[in-house]
């Protein structure tokens, strides 16, 4: 891996020696400022982060001649500055391309339009939510949080068939991190300093995606996909995990059609006592060493005039036993309904609106509002 | 900070196109043409706001789009850079636009 690393650098910095001395750049940004009001407050502001919250995304784009790039983009949300974006790509040929450095690996298809910008709610599928959902600390929020960023290397591509374009991806980043006593990823462990932005058990974790676009029609495109990833979270490299997804879009004109489903089993360390560690007791006389989560989502929406309308059906379920001081069961899930409004007000700038129907198997069923002004720059 | 987010936000807005005009009747054929393509092209992986803020010159538009091609489910062939390259050029704000593609071109 080390030696791989290297040999990447070696040619990317010989790429760079021969690249013309013209490089195009572009700056571009977003942000989102977005309230979110929960109905119904019977505990703790730890439900949800009921309030304001503030997102901004600064991207740099560069051009290093015709065949690499250097992409670089600071966040400020809920975890103050994070670097979301800091690669090179090294475009060989149209079928080839290899990016370095820190960047959201292809998993699934929402992440591909995570930025507020991009998408027409406030919030994100609850597969994906990092945060925004109700009782998102119950819940350890969704199968993994979008967007999902990592140190590693990416080898993608596409290619052109008559009506259809194949895109595939393959990766080896860091991964996720956890411990034996978390039963679960701990995503601070990402985020934070104190742990470092390096691997925690010097382990890849890899990953792959598929995709397929076919223009059906002139106003109409169906793109499919299919993605994995793998690994294990713990320092000691025993804790396994695998996610897999499956994805689609259609588009009709300026309607939309899309449909997405995540899942992730992953294994737990039982410790030395389990009858004080987990909730349950065993199953057939053994404690399962794993637990399943997955999501799912639907939504359509639809252009009238200024107005981009949004109605989104989606959900989260997990099964298996839980730690000893969980809020939730060994099978619990929750169903979203929404409905959204996403208005262009004047130039790019977009007032959102949504409102939010949570149907909990083990809480009391929420309402929530989301209204917040978005926009690129 | 909300305030100064607002007017953050206030600022950018005034200072951009409104409008997709690439796609009005005023406008040649090739260029209606290309304009609905980019339309097309471009929204599937975002609004179409993204595009009428990009402040490039029209050269930059090339690697731009080329770029914007690679990316999965962009659907946009081979073929399509140039009349999509042509139509952002076209619409770019400050530019000589089409008509530095144009000469480049020798069209």
């Amino acid at each position: 891996m080390k030696a791989l690393v290297l040999l990447l650098a070696l040619g990317l910095t010989f790429a760079i020696a021969r690249a013309d001395d013209t490089p195009s750049r572009n700056f571009a940004g977003s942000i989102q400022l977005d309230y979110l009001s929960v109905g119904h407050r019977s505990q703790t502001i730890d439900q949800g982060l009921d309030g304001t919250t503030v997102e901004l995304s600064l991207k740099l784009a560069t051009d290093l001649g015709d065949h690499v790039s250097a992409n670089v983009k600071v966040c400020f949300a809920c975890h103050g500055f994070e670097l979301g974006m800091a690669f090179f790509d090294i475009r060989v040929r149209d079928e080839l391309n290899i990016r370095v450095g820190r960047f959201t690996p292809a998993l699934g298809s929402f992440p591909l339009r995570h930025d507020p910008a991009n998408h027409q709610t406030s919030d994100k599928p609850l597969a994906y939510d990092m945060g925004r959902m109700v009782r998102f600390r119950d819940w350890n929020e969704g199968v993994l949080p979008a967007p999902w960023v990592d140190n590693g290397v990416e080898i993608n591509g596409t290619h052109f068939f008559q009506a259809t374009q194949l895109d595939y991806a393959v990766y080896a980043i860091s991964g996720p991190k956890g411990d034996e006593t978390s039963g679960d990823f701990d995503f601070k462990q990402s985020r934070s300093a104190e742990r470092y932005y390096a691997d925690n058990n010097a382990e890849p974790t890899v990953g792959a995606r598929v995709s397929l676009t076919t223009n059906l029609s002139r106003r109409t495109t169906l793109t499919t996909g299919a993605s994995g990833m793998a690994g294990r979270y713990d320092p000691s490299a025993t804790l396994g995990f695998a996610i897999v997804g499956a994805d689609a879009q259609l588009k009709v004109g300026g309607m939309f059609v899309r449909a997405e489903y995540l899942a992730r089993w992953t294994q737990v360390a039982l410790g030395d006592d389990p009858a004080t560690r987990f909730k349950y007791g065993p199953t057939s006389g053994r404690y399962a060493s794993y637990f399943f989560k997955d999501g799912f989502d639907v939504e359509v929406e639809v252009p009238v005039g200024r107005v981009q309308l949004l109605a989104r059906f989606d959900g989260l379920r997990r099964s298996g036993n839980v730690l000893v001081n969980s809020s939730l069961r060994s099978r619990s899930a929750v169903l979203r309904y929404t409905l959204a409004a996403s208005v262009r007000l004047i130039s790019s700038l977009r007032l959102k609106t949504s409102l939010e129907r949570y149907d909990f198997s083990d809480f009391d069923d929420e309402v929530a509002a989301h209204v917040g002004l978005a926009g690129p720059f | 900070m909300t305030t100064s987010v607002v007017v953050a936000l206030a600022l950018a807005a005034c200072n951009v196109p409104t409008s997709w005009t690439g796609t009005s009747g005023s406008n040649p054929d090739y260029l209606r043409d290309a304009c609905r393509l980019a339309n097309d092209r471009c929204t599937r992986c975002h609004p179409l706001d993204r595009v009428l803020q990009a402040r490039l010159a029209a050269p930059q538009w090339r690697a731009y789009v080329h770029r914007m091609r690679l990316m999965p489910g962009s659907g946009i062939q081979p073929a399509e850079e140039p009349a999509i390259v042509d139509c952002l050029a076209y619409r770019s704000p400050n530019e000589s636009g089409l008509a530095v593609l144009a000469r480049e071109a020798g069209r």
